[in-house]
């Protein structure tokens, strides 16, 4: 899955995955694809279509007013922001400067990735 | 060469500027500073530029048709407007080797506006047929010192939108390699303003020196 939000993040339609052949997920998807890999004849590969996502509704912990917003490192919402077509953040608060100084295990999900902001007190 | 960049930019369009690109930076940041301040850019090193994680991430942001503008250059331009960043002479055994693509050969396709820049507009660069095809695509407009060239779509070849003060339609055709025609309404290119020169030196210019200092040192 992360694999083909990574192909929608990088405008392809399509990934090669590794692994999944022998997976009942192979009978249960249709849209993924077996086929030969062109770079190692006579081993088989899977593709599966990108994932572009209509909104993404995240969470970050502060954002500063242009739309820079902070996460935490843990988790993959950097990637569903850049698949997604439009991206909605949540923020506990909003200030200026805020994205400027970072603590240990924590990124920047830059405004360019942003359409929106949402200030959630409480 | 700033200010015909500067006026190239709309105001809220995202614009990339690659490496080894001080005179595009320049007119960016000239953009961002009069007619355009909502600018998105990208500019390792200045303040206000989006920070990209890596190449990687803006090259996935170019790809999927974010990025409205970007700069590309070539050491020749042919008059279908294709680059080459690789070799002077045949590939396999060239007269000259230069770095190569770049990306160019990504982007050139992908991005919808590509402004190209070459700070020598001589025959030895804009040449008939390029050597080697690194990157192809429609251009937007040439930036030189001594003209600014747009495209013709129906006859797929560059011609000429402007020539610089001191220039004229005889002298940018005498510097350049193959047939150039005039666009319909050619015209002198409008001297840089006043206030371009002094957003240019008074604000423009400090910003880009921790980037690139040597540019900067060079016009100071």
């Amino acid at each position: 899955m992360l694999m083909a939000l990574q192909a929608g993040a990088s405008g392809v339609s399509f990934t090669p995955v590794p692994g999944l052949l022998g997976s009942d997920l192979l009978r249960e998807r249709p849209e993924f694809k077996v086929v030969e890999d062109p770079y190692r004849p006579g081993q088989q590969v899977v593709l599966v279509p990108a994932i572009v996502p209509e909104f993404a509704l995240l969470h970050g912990r502060r954002a500063d007013p242009a739309g820079n917003v902070v996460i935490g490192t843990e988790f993959d919402d950097r990637l569903v922001a850049q698949a997604a077509r439009h991206v909605v953040y949540s923020v506990d608060a909003v200030r200026l400067g805020a994205a400027a100084a970072l603590e240990l295990g924590e990124q920047v999900v830059p405004a360019a990735y942003v359409d929106a902001l949402v200030l959630a007190r409480g | 060469m700033a200010c015909a960049i500067a006026r190239a930019l709309r105001d809220g369009e995202r614009v990339g500027i690659g490496v080894n690109s001080p005179v595009p930076a320049a007119g960016v940041l000239l953009a961002q500073r009069t007619h355009a301040p909502n600018l998105v850019f990208r500019l390792p090193g200045v303040d206000g530029a989006v920070p990209f994680g890596g190449s990687k991430e803006f090259f996935d942001y170019a790809q999927r048709g974010r990025l409205d503008v970007f700069f590309l250059s070539g050491v020749q331009i042919d008059r279908r407007g294709r680059i080459n960043l690789h070799v002077v002479g045949d590939y396999r055994r060239p007269r000259r080797r230069f770095p190569g693509a770049f990306g160019s050969a990504v982007l050139y396709p992908v991005v919808p506006r590509v402004i190209l820049f070459r700070t020598e507009h001589s025959p030895r660069v804009f040449v008939p047929e390029v050597d080697f095809v690194t990157a192809s695509g429609v251009p937007d407009r040439v930036v030189t010192p001594l003209a600014v060239l747009g495209f013709d779509r129906e006859a797929g070849s560059l011609v000429l939108n402007s020539y610089h003060p001191g220039q004229s339609l005889r002298s940018v055709r005498a510097a350049t390699g193959f047939e150039l025609e005039a666009a319909p309404g050619v015209h002198e290119t409008p001297a840089p303003s006043p206030e371009e020169l002094r957003v240019l030196r008074g604000e423009v210019l400090p910003r880009l020196r921790p980037v690139y200092p040597a540019f900067v040192r060079n016009l100071s």
